[in-house]
């Protein structure tokens, strides 16, 4: 399991407008994730 | 988060939302409905569960439902005045709260041990402060 210091992978996402982005596009800056289960 | 946003953005950094769907509510959510504001913040979809895997973010057992903490979350959150709408994702999926460099290190990551087991604003500013 990856743990601290561990890079991630190239993780491939979806834009609210429905379009595929990878996560790199988001790391201008140091990123706080909030993976949650659902949006609802 | 939305009013910890200030201080997450003085510690240098920013904040991405994820959901295991639907891009319309994430959308929703982004631009603001039915009287609630904008999140401040982008929101995205992970209908693969790509990233949820690659930080290990666990799945809910059936024996699980089970548990008082569960409940007990899923009581906390309605005081707190959060409500359920439409049920578009992946309900056993456990969340988790990460704080990733721009060289795709991950700093620090917290794993859901169940349901709303989410760190404290506390918590997660001061991981955002800590050098790694």
């Amino acid at each position: 399991m990856l743990q601290p210091g561990d890079r991630l992978p190239p993780v491939d996402l979806v834009t609210a407008g429905g379009d595929a982005v990878e996560l790199g596009a988001f790391l201008e800056r140091t990123l706080l994730v909030v993976a949650i289960r659902y949006y609802g | 988060m939305r009013e910890a946003l200030p201080e997450i953005r003085s510690a240098g950094a920013d904040v991405l939302a994820v959901g295991t769907a639907a891009a319309w509510q994430a959308e929703a959510l982004m631009d603001g409905y039915e009287g609630h504001a904008p999140l401040g913040f982008a929101c995205v979809v992970d209908p693969d569960h790509n990233l949820y895997r690659a930080l290990g973010l666990g799945r809910v057992a059936w024996y699980e439902w089970a548990t008082p903490r569960l409940w007990r979350n899923y009581v906390g959150a309605f005081r707190r005045g959060a409500r359920q709408g439409a049920v578009t994702g992946d309900i056993r999926q456990k969340p988790g709260v990460a704080v990733i460099d721009p060289d795709r290190s991950v700093r620090w990551v917290h794993r859901a041990v169940t349901v709303g087991d989410y760190p404290s604003v506390a918590s997660v500013l001061d991981a955002l402060t800590r050098r790694p």
